[in-house]
């Protein structure tokens, strides 16, 4: 099965995954920038706007930090909306 | 003359066709196959063309104050809670309790409780169930146990005052001398102490079910519940407008303005301040299947006052209490609580308010403990069972859409014997504090 693969844009954005939990991926992101907070916020409402409560939750941390818990049916979507607003500057399909 | 034809029992012709349309509408509505306010609606034009009423007659019929009220917190509420100050209260508050689910199960069902009282239940669900799933899932347990309590909390809270659950609206639309001040001295003592009960019995019973670690605790300390907040400068015109509105519903009854208006003008000046852009999406936000839903039953309940068969019923319902108050109270109370655990309320209570307006025409002069007692069962029934309430509803469709099944008898088990402990409690406070 195809495996998804992204590449992380440095400039604004530390990305961290978790894959131990039982019900989803964690995700924690060091923000460098307020325009980079500002695309999160913009992925944020992207999610936040559908009726769908728990695919995709997002935490504010300190520190600049925050922190998503994506469920893994909708991993690949949440990489494309981190695509979209240029968190993610890469992202392919492998074998 | 008009010749009226009567049958064995007194009724005329009209009252028995106005019955007829009545228990075909009551029944199309409880079996949930044709959207209700369709089915409402239909109702009504039948009553208006079988001139059961006049289209005049039927529309000095709707309840207007009602409509009024509804309309204006529902637009408020649409305004305020694009602000996120819902998700900022939940967070702070699982904060403070240093994140342990089961001072949690408290907070949120106490938040959920007391916005219910001055908010549509509904609305107070879908603000709170989000954020439930968003804690929840960080503490890494099970949603199911905060969101059937929040279920149980927003019924009961919603009672607290008038405007808190449409029971309320009605009784308090329809009855002048019941004002939001009276709602709030003789029912919010009795709904807090109930809400006592219901979470003490709550935590008691989801005791065991919540393994966390100190290091899912720590996650919870470390949100910034500030981020939530989306718009801040809005979110202050909003909390304003609404601690106005509140304010000028306790004064409604010196000012001599009805709490419709208060509602109506209150939203209205949210819109002026928020700016035109909220205009569209907040009447698009208002529930107009609900208002029209109102309108149809208004309408379907006037062929049975008109006609006389609330009358007969009225008088029926004396001679089997003997006219006694106390009798006449706990029939209310009892019947309404068992009738809202399985039907929908809003027809209930509308047909019960003209019963009782009856009942004091035919000689109970004492009519307070009455509605007191309609007021508590029918609103505190809807957690018996989980098609008794509109919100029960909407959180069991959306938990279920996440994963998280909450079973006709699940809820039952927890529900039901919830629901009779706060009616006896009811009962025995509308004893002692009205019949003693």
């Amino acid at each position: 099965m195809e495996k998804i693969r992204y590449e992380m844009n440095e400039n604004v954005v530390i990305i961290n995954e978790n894959h131990e939990r039982e019900d989803g991926i964690e995700l924690t992101f060091k923000i460098k920038n307020d325009a980079a907070i500002k695309r999160l916020h913009e992925v944020r409402n992207f999610f936040e706007r559908d009726k769908v409560y728990t695919d995709v939750l997002f935490y504010t941390l300190e520190d600049k930090k925050f922190q998503i818990i994506v469920r893994d049916d909708s991993y690949a979507v949440l990489l494309a909306a981190l695509f979209r607003w240029q968190l993610v500057k890469k992202l392919e399909w492998i074998d | 003359m008009k010749y009226i034809k009567r049958d064995d029992f007194g009724l005329m012709n009209e009252a028995i066709i106005a019955i007829i349309i009545f228990l075909l509408t009551y029944g199309l509505i409880i079996s949930e196959k044709i959207h209700r306010t369709i089915i409402a609606m239909l109702g009504a034009a039948l009553m208006i063309v079988f001139k059961i009423v006049t289209q005049e007659t039927a529309l000095q019929h709707i309840d207007f104050n009602t409509i009024g009220l509804l309309i204006g917190m529902m637009v408020m509420v649409s305004i305020t809670g694009e602000t996120g100050v819902f998700k900022f209260v939940a967070i702070w508050s699982a904060k403070k309790v240093k994140g342990r689910p089961i001072a949690i199960l408290l907070v949120l069902s106490l938040i959920t409780g007391i916005g219910s009282a001055f908010l549509d239940n509904v609305t107070t669900v879908l603000l709170m169930v989000p954020v439930t799933f968003s804690i929840t899932r960080q503490l890494n347990i099970s949603p199911i146990p905060f969101l059937i309590s929040e279920i149980l909390m927003s019924n009961i809270g919603g009672t607290a005052t008038m405007i808190g659950d449409p029971p309320n609206i009605m009784i308090g639309s329809a009855v002048p001398e019941l004002t939001f001040m009276r709602f709030i001295t003789n029912l919010t003592p009795i709904i807090l102490i109930i809400m006592v009960v219901t979470v003490l019995l709550l935590m008691l019973i989801y005791r065991k079910e919540f393994k966390t670690s100190d290091e899912t605790r720590k996650r919870i300390m470390s949100l910034n519940e500030k981020d939530e907040i989306t718009d801040k400068l809005l979110m202050i015109k909003s909390l304003t407008m609404m601690g106005l509105t509140i304010i000028g519903f306790f004064l409604h009854e010196w000012i001599h303005v009805d709490t419709a208006t208060v509602a109506l003008a209150g939203a209205f000046i949210l819109l002026l301040l928020s700016g035109e852009s909220y205009l569209e999406s907040a009447l698009g936000k208002v529930e107009w299947t609900t208002i029209f839903f109102f309108v149809g039953l208004f309408v379907l309940v006037s062929g049975l006052v008109e006609t006389g068969v609330i009358e007969k019923i009225a008088s029926y319902a004396i001679e089997l209490t003997g006219g006694h108050v106390t009798s006449s109270s706990f029939l209310i109370l009892w019947l309404s609580a068992i009738a809202s655990a399985f039907i929908d309320n809003i027809p209930f209570v509308a047909t019960m308010i003209p019963l009782i307006q009856q009942m004091g025409h035919l000689g109970i002069h004492n009519l307070e403990p009455l509605w007191w007692s309609l007021s508590l069962g029918a609103c505190l029934g809807g957690n018996g069972t989980l098609i008794g309430a509109s919100a029960n509803l909407v959180v069991a469709g959306l938990a279920g859409k996440e994963g998280y099944k909450i079973t006709f008898v699940k809820y039952l088990f927890i529900g039901f014997p919830l629901m009779l402990i706060s009616i006896l409690i009811s009962m025995a406070y509308i004893y002692l504090r009205y019949l003693l």
